[in-house]
């Protein structure tokens, strides 16, 4: 049985900037193996946060393929991949700002199908292993530090338990130290089976990650590093 | 985990505390609406109140104003005449149109009885302004008429008087037929009013009546249950005034369909009975004719204009209807955009639309209630406002009569026919309303949605 959780077969991707169609990816292939945590690196506007859209099934304007275990994104259902099968934790969080961290999660782990609703206790033991301590999992998301709202949206995104992990840069709004947490923690959840694709700009950190993918913007591939 | 739900809902609608200021159009929609229905439906009939907010009563011109003996002796001969007419203006026509023996039907020959005939006493007669001319033709004395000492030296008149000739510090002996001792009593005229009446108490104390006095109808309440009714003797002009001018009668809704049976079975008179009624008549005079002829066949064009009336005002209320849709359809459209944010993140998570859409539904159904009852609440302040500055104060002719001092909402007798004092408030009232409606449920709702880029909005939320 194949590890591949996740495969690119022939991807493009074009949009219309003003009259001029520009091509992003031209059938560019990949795989993403099931317990490994992958980098992908490229220059500003190559198309990291795009791909990992189209990955995270919130962009369709792709031609080509994204299997999920074997099976076409869109014949999953893209809501239901969402739900299931991927989390995702973003550069600027995407944190319902004026809910707590634990109802942030409750309200991730109330949508999955993966598994029952979580209790408030879970919600604090996954914060608290994430480093958030119960007085700030119940005060207002918006007043959490950076680092510490990475960390909520890293823990609603362990909260969905969903096989794989994409993250658009959650470095970047931190602090490297704080950034080497996070990849810490992203090291620890790829050794528990979890796949992890991080977008990164920061080389260091895209080099303790197993698998290096960078885009080539010249011809809009995928290339292992 | 309810629990947890329930904060979530509440923290939300916490944080969108500024946003649903935005409900404020539907307070204002609840309270108008509230008011308006209030305003309309009080009383008597929505058509019966805008008719007389419009001025346009069913009415009927008195221009006959006869004390003709052979309508006395009419009277004198039929008991059951009387009453019948009474019952027209007592608002039981449904009652008299059941009656197959009605024999007598000239609406303004019984206008002009009434009002000269006591309904308890056939034998007293009250006259009115033209019967100067039938006592001199018959030789009565005014002096043989009586006066109530108790009157009040004063009165005010209604500025029909006035244009009689009648002016302020003029006096009058009080003539009252059916009490013999008021006598020779003096009354100065004080001033006159557009729209009061005045009215006598068992008190015999001159009241000034609310503005919303219920006209006619009161009027020939009064007859019955007093027989106290004054008529006023002008010593220089040598005219007796009737203090209660019939210039309207009034009908409300409910009873136009009886007097419509009315009339239609007027018309189906037989020619054997149109014949005794011209008996009758041509003893009286050919006017008396003539006003039946002009006033039935005035009565089908006025049944009309109150359903035309209906009509308008059936479509203003559909009119507000749809408004209030397209308002409260802005007003969630205009929401769901400022909740584009979360609704976004709560999609990119791969929430099922309909566990979205049923989160952000209790949400406004929360606050919307929340709204709606203090919109009702303040509503009904308005009507009160509104109430008290169309309809004037509560005041009662007499502790006794409990069934006339009804205006609007506490209309109890439903020939009570109110009138709005102040029509040009009412008006102002209902075009502010309005444009308070338009301005702040849609044209405010409209533009703040217009400045919202909603794709920018949306890809923001999903994108960012």
């Amino acid at each position: 049985m194949s590890d591949t959780i996740l495969e690119i077969k022939n991807l493009s991707y074009k949009y219309y900037d003003g009259d001029h169609i520009r091509e992003i990816f031209s059938n560019t292939s990949a795989t993403f193996e099931k317990g490994k945590f992958y980098s992908i690196t490229g220059e500003s506007g190559a198309g990291k946060t795009t791909l990992l859209y189209c990955l995270g099934g919130l962009d369709t304007k792709y031609d080509g393929e994204i299997l999920f275990e074997g099976d076409e994104i869109q014949n999953i259902g893209l809501e239901r991949y969402r739900r299931n099968c991927v989390s995702m934790v973003y550069q600027n969080y995407n944190l319902i700002p004026y809910l707590t961290p634990i109802q942030n999660i409750y309200i991730a782990s109330n949508i999955t199908d993966n598994r029952k609703m979580i209790s408030e206790k879970e919600c604090l033991t996954i914060l608290n292993a994430l480093g958030i301590d119960e007085r700030k999992a119940k005060s207002k998301s918006s007043l959490l530090s950076g680092g510490e709202q990475q960390r909520v949206a890293i823990a609603r995104a362990l909260s969905v338990n969903s096989p794989l992990i994409i993250a658009d840069e959650p470095t970047g709004n931190l602090d490297h130290e704080t950034g080497i947490q996070v990849i810490h923690i992203f090291q620890e959840l790829s050794k528990a089976g979890k796949t992890i694709i991080m977008v990164t700009h920061n080389k260091v950190l895209a080099d303790m990650c197993d698998m290096h993918y960078w885009i080539d913007q010249k011809y809009g591939k995928l290339v292992c590093v | 985990m309810k629990k947890q739900r329930w904060n979530i809902l509440k923290d939300t609608i916490k944080s969108k505390k500024r946003d649903f200021l935005f409900y404020i159009p539907i307070v204002i929609f609840s309270a108008t609406l509230f008011s308006l229905c209030l305003f309309f439906i009080s009383g008597n009939t929505i058509e019966t109140n805008l008719a007389n907010s419009l001025d346009m009563r069913l009415s009927f011109k008195n221009e006959g104003f006869y004390s003709k003996e052979s309508e006395n002796s009419l009277f004198a001969s039929d008991a059951d005449l009387n009453q019948n007419i009474t019952q027209i203006f007592m608002m039981d026509l449904d009652q008299l149109c059941k009656d197959d023996n009605l024999e007598y039907s000239n609406y303004n020959l019984a206008i002009d009885t009434i009002v000269q005939t006591s309904t308890t006493n056939t034998e007293n007669y009250l006259y009115g302004l033209k019967d100067i001319e039938y006592f001199e033709k018959n030789g009565i004395q005014l002096e043989d008429c009586y006066a109530n000492e108790l009157v009040e030296g004063t009165v005010i008149l209604p500025i029909r008087a006035k244009q009689e000739g009648i002016k302020i510090g003029d006096v009058y002996t009080i003539v009252d037929p059916f009490n013999q001792n008021s006598k020779n009593v003096e009354l100065q005229v004080i001033g006159f009013y557009e729209d009061n009446r005045w009215a006598l108490s068992s008190e015999d104390t001159v009241i000034k009546t609310s503005p919303a006095i219920v006209r006619n109808s009161t009027i020939f309440s009064l007859l019955e249950k007093y027989p106290y009714y004054y008529g006023m003797y002008d010593e220089k002009t040598g005219m007796v005034v009737s203090p209660i001018e019939i210039v309207n009668i009034t009908f409300s809704a409910k009873n136009i369909e009886g007097y419509s049976r009315f009339v239609e079975k007027f018309n189906a008179f037989s020619l054997e009975e149109n014949r005794k009624f011209s008996q009758i008549t041509s003893e009286g005079g050919a006017q008396a004719k003539l006003g039946l002829q002009t006033n039935v066949s005035e009565f089908g064009s006025l049944l009309k204009s109150i359903q035309r009336i209906r009509y308008i005002y059936e479509f203003i209320f559909l009119g507000i209807w749809i408004l209030s849709v397209v308002s409260l359809f802005a007003m969630t459209s205009f929401m769901q955009k400022k909740n584009a944010h979360d609704i976004g993140v709560r999609k990119a998570l791969g929430e099922r639309k309909r566990t979205t859409l049923h989160f952000y539904i209790d949400m406004y159904f929360i606050v919307s209630l929340v709204w709606i009852v203090i919109g009702t609440g303040l509503g009904y302040i308005v009507s009160s406002i509104l109430e008290k500055q169309i309809y004037g104060d509560m005041f009662q002719i007499h502790a006794q009569m409990n069934t006339l001092t009804g205006q609007s909402l506490k209309t109890i007798q439903p020939n009570i026919f109110v009138e709005p004092r102040n029509i040009f408030a009412c008006g102002i009232f209902s075009i502010i309303g309005i444009l308070l409606m338009i301005c702040l449920s849609v044209v405010f709702t409209t533009l703040r949605i217009r400045k919202l880029n909603i794709r920018k909005q949306m890809r923001g939320a999903v994108y960012e």
